[in-house]
């Protein structure tokens, strides 16, 4: 392989991590219970992918936590906690959370709970400097360096456009949420079924955008802040043993996001689209689709047949459409912008274990050869494998 | 099929230029009327260099520039370029005024965030800007920058919606104008289309504009 300048490709990565920690669990008595902790993470990185490798990234974050659980009746259990965060790069967070969980009946459950969330920046986000001359020659740079390098290629005549999300790269800040959840739970000995409902606002939500194409199309991501965003909707669960052989699990999730500042501005009539002669005009909000490369329904389905020693499954995840490019320039994702496709991939697989250490495994991953270079460059198209494994000291012979 | 859906397509777009023109024709209250310009040519692409990107296999013109007069409605002669007969150049997706270093004119040009109806009069503290080519044009060039935004994965330049170009003419009138489109026969190639299709049919551009003859801001 070979950088863009033809010099050799030189992929050095070197980070060392150093992580103290101790958590303390005390049983005041039956109902009441309490975790108690803290740590201290020591982080240094120094490579390539993340610009040139004499120069060390270090970063020092300390924390602590306490967590409640309080059994105040046989139904109903709290649970309250607290974490501070201490990163020495960016800030202090103080994170409680509070939950509920309430047994209606020996099979079915509530739970609520409402936390605050915080996550700072990581090394990958700020420092990246990496091109993926593989698939597709895609580039990610961490925001640090982002404006900096695309600048540079820009002058170099390197560029070949801009994307609004360019203009709005700065100094990444940390990211602090407020989270709502409420659920209910069934289960018996058959059944397991779960279904969610949540909301999350969250404040400088750290998010990746294409910001740029080389001459030549290829695409720059990098990462900034979406001041207030939100994500909400609904996720379900079911699990379900037909028999002794037979189970399947369905998971399904519908999703909605967005800006709330672009939202403010399509209501207050400054976000614009075009009509079929080509004329500008307002924008509804129905039009508005929300935060990029999110997929508003996602589903997965999995069956599973054991028998003895033989096994097959089958899985299938689906992903529908997401937006990815603000092609109409109007700064905002919206019904008229390019999406990527929505899909499904199928994967299916059966093995046999041998009663002498030997097993035997097949399959297809990706059965219908499910491909876009553009929006899924690390999506291989259909791939078989076998694989043969022989455990030598077989403790437990069938 | 494909035939079928293409006719409907052209008929569509001659319904929808009827419309158009009858809208600037009739009874409109306004004194100053709005002129839809189709398929201006702004130096169309004649070749495409050698090699592959990013050193070559770029597409490009004879260099030259169109210019065009508002007040008249008519492409002046390049042999006119030192006067004050043009106000707007064209070349690829720079617009050039008759200002500063691009012409002898006392043009200038600022872009208004908005509706081209909701632009009813200049506000009387707006700034026109002027040329200093090729580093800093009155109307900013680059994707989203001014009137455009580049779909890179697509290859299709795309005017940005909400942006009226507010132009002094080179004889100190005002105008406001809108680009429609980039495209011969002002639409845009689908996606799909080869890329053949897409360079041979850049660089012509639809746009609508209204001349306030009468030396006043208001339209």
């Amino acid at each position: 392989m070979i950088t863009d300048n033809g010099a050799p490709y030189v992929d050095e990565f070197r980070q060392s991590f150093g992580r103290a920690e101790n958590q303390t669990d005390i049983q005041f008595n039956e109902r009441l219970e309490m975790n108690v902790g803290g740590g201290y993470i020591h982080e240094t990185a120094r490579s390539t992918r993340y610009d040139n490798s004499s120069s060390v990234k270090t970063n020092r974050i300390g924390y602590a936590y306490l967590q409640t659980e309080w059994k105040a009746l046989d139904q109903l259990t709290l649970i309250g906690g607290a974490r501070y965060d201490h990163n020495e790069l960016f800030a202090a967070a103080f994170s409680p959370k509070l939950a509920l969980q309430y047994k209606i009946n020996s099979k079915l459950s509530v739970k609520a709970s409402v936390g605050r969330g915080f996550k700072a920046p990581d090394f990958r986000q700020l420092y990246l400097n990496f091109t993926n001359t593989a698939a597709g020659s895609y580039s990610v740079f961490g925001s640090v360096e982002a404006q900096k390098i695309i600048t540079e290629l820009n002058r170099l005549g390197q560029i070949s456009s801009l994307e609004p999300a360019f203009y709005g790269l700065s100094t990444l800040k940390p990211e602090f949420s407020t989270g709502f959840n409420l659920g209910v739970h069934f289960q018996d000995a058959k059944w397991s079924v779960s279904a969610n409902i949540f909301r999350n606002n969250i404040e400088n939500l750290i998010d990746s955008r294409l910001v740029a194409y080389r001459t030549g199309g290829a695409q720059i991501f990098s990462y900034l802040n979406v001041k207030n965003a939100f994500t909400q909707g609904i996720e379900t669960d079911v699990q379900h043993k037909v028999n002794k052989h037979l189970s399947f699990t369905a998971g399904y999730q519908f999703l909605l996001t967005g800006d709330q500042a672009e939202i403010d501005a399509i209501n207050a009539g400054k976000v614009f689209t075009r009509d079929q002669n080509g004329f500008s005009r307002r924008m509804n909000r129905s039009e508005y689709v929300g935060l990029p490369n999110r997929s508003k329904h996602m589903a997965n389905f999995k069956i599973l047949y054991t028998k003895n020693a033989f096994f097959a499954n089958t899985r299938l995840i689906y992903r529908s459409k997401w937006t990815t490019t603000d092609t109409d320039g109007n700064g905002l994702f919206n019904s008229n912008d390019a999406f990527a496709k929505g899909y499904l991939q199928v994967n299916a697989a059966a093995g046999y274990e041998f009663n002498k250490g030997l097993s035997v495994q097949a399959g297809t991953d990706n059965l219908f050869n499910y491909t876009d270079v553009i929006n899924l460059p690390n999506l291989p198209g259909r791939t078989f494998y076998v694989t043969v494994s022989y455990q030598f000291f077989n403790k437990n012979p069938k | 099929m494909s035939k079928m859906k293409k006719m409907i397509l052209v008929l569509g777009i001659a319904v929808g230029f009827a419309a158009c023109s009858k809208e600037d024709n009739g009874g409109s209250t306004n004194v100053v009327s709005t002129i839809t310009v189709k398929d201006l040519p702004a130096d169309t692409i004649i070749g495409i260099t050698p090699g592959a990107p990013p050193t070559g296999g770029f597409p490009y013109g004879a260099g030259r520039y169109t210019f065009f007069s508002l007040e008249s409605n008519k492409i002046v002669p390049a042999s006119d370029s030192a006067s004050n007969k043009w106000d707007l150049a064209f070349k690829g997706t720079t617009i050039a005024t008759n200002s500063g270093n691009s012409g002898p004119g006392g043009a200038g040009a600022f872009v208004f965030v908005g509706l081209f109806d909701d632009l009813k009069s200049i506000p009387a503290d707006s700034t026109f800007r002027i040329d200093n080519a090729p580093s800093a044009f009155a109307i900013p060039t680059g994707s989203n920058r001014a009137w455009y935004a580049y779909d890179g994965i697509n290859q299709l330049v795309n005017p940005i919606p909400g942006r009226v170009l507010v132009i002094r003419t080179a004889s100190g009138k005002y105008a406001k104008v809108e680009i429609l489109n980039y495209y011969k026969g002002g639409t845009t190639p689908a996606t799909t289309a080869p890329d053949a299709v897409k360079l041979s049919t850049q660089r012509y551009y639809t746009f609508r504009y209204t001349y306030q003859p009468n030396g006043t801001k208001t339209f």
